[in-house]
């Protein structure tokens, strides 16, 4: 008598984790997006200043790679200091950031500061951040 | 006659089919895109030190009136001129490895020092400039000047 009164059983539904899975990987996607920095391969190439003290930035473009040589590419592509300006376009980007080897003499970073043609473009120089206790 | 026909078969006990939404090809697109960004990408370690553009900490001297003030600063202006070389600074005739270049701040507080002229040397490297600037800037000091070209022997 009782148990004709219980309710049907049902069979339990399998939960279903795949909306858990999608929202935790576009979290992590935007984790990525936010904190990284898309590089080209060269532009890991040159041991870059270190600091240790200064905020964290972004890496943004347009990038000036500066070789221990001198050697320079702009966003991958190889240029001269002469043929620079012309490589940034018609009009002059607001910042030009600096990605120059540490051994790099300090003057043919200073020459770089005073060409003419780059007068209105704000040079960052771009160096590594490490922390402190990592320093040698 | 053949409408009539299927509404005879769906009511003769075929439930209306209901898609649903499929979340996997969904969580496989999401897995591709985060694969890329993880392979592509560099969490940014970097700083970045302004070097033009009239910032706080380094800036050189790229128009005519910077450079005149470079050289010739006002005799109000409480400043110090320092020659840059590789790992160590000279003011005047006392030279100092740059690692020790944090503790000679308190006094250039003390004294009111508020702009220093930096000419980096022959010897003088990317890294060196940077230490300074991080340095000065890092204690405040409202102008730093770099004079490019100064082709001075040292170190």
């Amino acid at each position: 008598m009782r148990a004709a009164r219980l309710a049907p059983h049902r069979p339990r539904r399998q939960p279903d984790f795949s909306l858990a899975i999608v929202n935790i990987v576009l979290l992590l996607v935007f984790f990525f997006l936010i904190t990284g920095s898309l590089v080209q391969q060269g532009e890991t190439s040159v041991n870059l200043a270190e600091t240790s003290d200064l905020p964290l930035e972004r890496l943004p473009r347009p990038l000036l790679l500066i070789d221990r040589q001198g050697g320079m590419a702009l966003d991958g592509q190889a240029v001269t200091a002469d043929r620079l300006a012309a490589a940034l376009g018609q009009t002059l980007p607001e910042a030009l950031y600096v990605l120059a080897d540490s051994a790099l003499t300090a003057d043919r970073l200073m020459a770089l500061t005073t060409r003419p043609d780059l007068q209105g473009v704000s040079l960052r120089l771009v160096t590594l951040h490490i922390r402190p206790e990592a320093r040698p | 006659m053949a409408a009539q026909g299927g509404l005879s078969l769906l009511d003769a006990g075929q439930r209306p089919r209901r898609y649903g939404f499929a979340l996997t090809p969904l969580a496989d697109a999401m897995f591709q895109l985060l694969i890329f960004f993880m392979l592509s990408s560099t969490l940014s370690p970097y700083s970045l030190i302004a070097l033009t553009g009239g910032a706080a900490a380094g800036q050189s001297a790229i128009t005519g009136q910077a450079d005149a003030q470079a050289q010739s600063p006002s005799p109000d202006d409480a400043l110090v001129i320092w020659h840059l070389s590789r790992g160590q600074i000279r003011a005047g005739d006392q030279s100092l490895p740059l690692s020790d270049l944090a503790s000679l701040m308190p006094a250039l507080e003390q004294q009111g020092i508020d702009e220093v002229l930096v000419f980096p040397t022959r010897s003088a490297t990317v890294q060196d400039i940077a230490t300074v600037l991080e340095v000065l800037g890092l204690h405040g000091v409202a102008k730093v000047r770099l004079v490019a070209g100064s082709q001075v022997g040292g170190g």
